[in-house]
């Protein structure tokens, strides 16, 4: 079964998307709320999938990005954000992003990324 | 040749001939003295010239001032100054006057030294503000060789007049030495700047101004050794050279005033500028006052030729009231000209403040509720998140018909807030945009692929395709927001056809509907921000359009019969 994390600051977000991927056959292994979050547990667990969000208080989704692809080149991540701006594009061009997301984002448009694979 | 060089070149052709004939006027006046002798010549010619021209100087300085604003060549400052210099040489002349034909005494030193020798550093001091902005394109040479002209020139004359006044005590030696001092001193910056701007041919201005002063120069020189040889009397020729530089300066200031008035500044319209009529006072109050100047002078004089015996000496009264009328007169029109003239600047200048400020205060508060909104929009999209996905769960979960139903009313109220979300943020951001070269089918499909179209509406595609240079994401949205518009309109039933055609230069995209037709009065209103006609519009999708073709160099309109939207954007578009 695939196995994915979510990392997202509004708690209620990745409680319900867990439910959801859950409900779909896709095993969470972990919620974060922040980027060092993501990083330990894409360190403890090695999942397959990461759902990423961008903008998080302390730690954001840029300081997990640049962290984990330093030793991680596997794991898929999709970033699902409220703003794109012309700035955050072009950092996320250098991370290899398997998906960019808007928020706010139909699930089925997730697990319709995570299953097509 | 354009009418404006056309206008400054004639300009300059009356300004030639109206000096050389005065000056040839000065000239013949000498002549017609040394031949056939004019009877009181120093009274009845040089007295006048030496008025009349160094007085027409002020005036033509201080008028120049009252326009400053308008001048190109020469800073304020440094324009003040220069009249000071020249009000300074006035004064001097007419106290010299008043000593020589009025009093009939020989005073030195005098109060007329102290204007004669204050004038030159004025004027030293106006062209070194004049110079100082162009401090660095001035090479060390040229000040060195100007340095080197002036010692030259004040050598001789020091040597010259210290030997003639030997014998007079010390304070007075000073005075006179002071003179050729002083005219080496300006002399300098004088030198530096001729060259500097016949190097750089620079305006005709400066250049009349420095031959002026090189020529006053030579005459002070000459007019030293008159004095040491005894041969100066009053209306000798070395006068000429005076009055051909007061003349000339004359004629430089005259032609700032008359220069300003061609320089293109704005014009008031009469009828805006009714509004800011002055008030009573300020507009009555300085003509009062000079009017009850004026009679009181009147008074005073009046008293004193007719009814006190001050002065006996009938000479000095005479000539003091004369001087007197004409120097109130002459200020007291002055002072009426400066005063409209200010008022008008002020009247212009507050009507393009209060003008600034209201748009200042508009686009302050614009720019806050622009902020506002998109950080809301933005912030609203976490929650509409969370409702979304409950949404899908309660839908995947649920087999009961009224929930099903439910959730769909759920699910189409989060699409509109989306919608909305995506148009305060579509209007708020500023993209730069990125143009690339794509297929009008493409850009089509891909719009309408977020779309809930309802049965009843027929959409029709192009036929044909385009390749358009634009920016996908940017395009995408005015398709998106016009093909929107055209469904809602529809109200479930109804057909957009979607056209695309092209002319020499420009690729043309045409949406049109079988909706209502748009009334006439807001065709054009309705591509204004925050105007919307529905009651769940943001007033900002059609805005947003407009604002992106605009970026893509095209244009964007409505037409009625049948209701369609037509884009017109460039062929080529830099990539």
């Amino acid at each position: 079964m695939t196995q994915i994390i979510i990392i997202d600051d509004e708690v209620d977000f990745t409680e319900i998307l867990k439910d959801y991927c859950e409900m779909s056959d896709i095993e969470v292994v972990g919620i974060g709320h922040n980027g060092q979050d993501a990083i330990n547990l894409c360190k403890d667990h090695s999942p397959d999938f990461m759902l990423l969000d961008l903008s998080m208080p302390q730690f954001d989704g840029f300081y997990a990005l640049e962290n984990i692809r330093k030793w991680n080149n596997t794991i898929k991540i999709i970033v699902l954000t409220g703003l794109l701006t012309e700035s955050s594009v072009k950092n996320l061009d250098q991370y290899e992003i398997f998906a960019t997301l808007i928020k706010p984002v139909d699930p089925d448009e997730i697990i319709k990324k995570i299953k097509n694979t | 040749m354009s009418e404006n060089t056309m206008k400054r070149s004639r300009f300059v052709a009356f300004w030639i001939i109206g000096l050389s004939i005065n000056l040839g006027l000065i000239l013949g006046l000498y002549y017609a003295e040394s031949t056939i002798g004019i009877n009181d010549f120093s009274d009845n010619i040089s007295l006048p010239l030496y008025t009349i021209i160094p007085g027409a100087l002020v005036i033509l300085g201080i008028w120049a001032i009252t326009v400053s604003d308008k001048i190109k060549e020469i800073q304020k400052k440094s324009l003040i100054l220069l009249v000071i210099s020249f009000t300074l040489w006035f004064a001097a002349e007419q106290t010299w006057n008043l000593y020589e034909h009025v009093l009939d005494i020989d005073p030195y030193p005098s109060i007329a030294d102290l204007f004669y020798l204050a004038a030159p550093i004025t004027m030293f001091f106006s062209l070194i503000l004049f110079l100082k902005p162009f401090k660095k394109q001035i090479s060390k040479k040229i000040i060195v060789f100007a340095s080197t002209i002036s010692i030259i020139i004040l050598i001789p004359t020091l040597i010259a007049t210290y030997t003639f006044g030997i014998e007079d005590n010390f304070f007075e030696i000073l005075v006179a030495l002071l003179y050729p001092i002083v005219d080496s001193i300006l002399l300098i910056p004088a030198i530096v700047a001729i060259s500097f701007t016949i190097l750089n041919k620079r305006s005709l201005f400066w250049i009349v101004i420095l031959i002026g002063i090189l020529v006053l120069v030579a005459a002070d020189v000459i007019f030293l050794f008159a004095i040491i040889d005894d041969t100066y009397t009053d209306g000798h020729p070395v006068d000429i050279l005076f009055i051909s530089s007061y003349t000339v300066w004359a004629f430089t200031m005259y032609y700032l005033v008359n220069n300003s008035k061609s320089s293109n500044l704005e014009r008031i319209d009469p009828v805006q500028n009714k509004k800011y009529q002055t008030k009573k006072f300020e507009k009555y109050g300085v003509i009062i006052t000079i009017i009850i100047i004026n009679i009181m002078v009147g008074i005073i004089l009046i008293s004193m030729n007719y009814y006190l015996e001050i002065n006996p000496e009938e000479n000095i009264t005479t000539y003091f009231s004369w001087t007197l009328i004409m120097l109130v007169v002459l200020f007291s029109s002055f002072i009426i000209v400066l005063n409209s003239k200010l008022n008008f600047t002020l009247q212009k200048r507050t009507r393009a403040l209060e003008e600034t400020t209201e748009n200042l205060i508009k686009a302050e508060r614009f720019s806050a509720i622009g902020t506002l909104a998109s950080r809301l929009a933005h912030d609203l999209r976490n929650p509409l998140g969370i409702i979304m996905t409950s949404n899908s769960m309660i839908k995947r979960k649920s087999t009961d018909a009224q929930i099903l139903k439910n959730t769909k009313f759920i699910s189409r109220s989060v699409d509109r807030m989306e919608h909305q979300i995506n148009n305060v943020l579509d209007f708020v951001r500023v993209h730069p945009i990125k143009i690339e070269n794509i297929s009008i089918q493409e850009l089509v499909n891909e719009s309408l692929k977020n779309m809930t179209i309802s049965e009843g509406i027929v959409i029709i595609k192009p036929q044909n395709d385009l390749k358009i240079h634009c920016d996908k994401e940017q395009f995408l949205i005015v398709l998106y927001n016009i093909i929107l518009n055209a469904i809602q309109k529809l109200e479930g039933t109804g057909k957009i056809t979607i056209v695309c055609e092209s002319n020499d230069n420009q690729n043309i995209i045409k949406i049109q509907d079988t909706g209502e037709a748009i009334p006439k009065n807001l065709m054009e209103k309705i591509f204004e921000p925050l105007f919307t006609t529905k009651h769940q519009g943001t007033g900002l999708g059609l805005a947003s359009c407009k604002q992106i073709i605009k970026e893509h160099k095209g244009t964007i309109y409505v037409e009625n019969n049948p209701t369609t939207f037509i884009i017109k954007i460039p062929k080529e578009m830099k990539i």
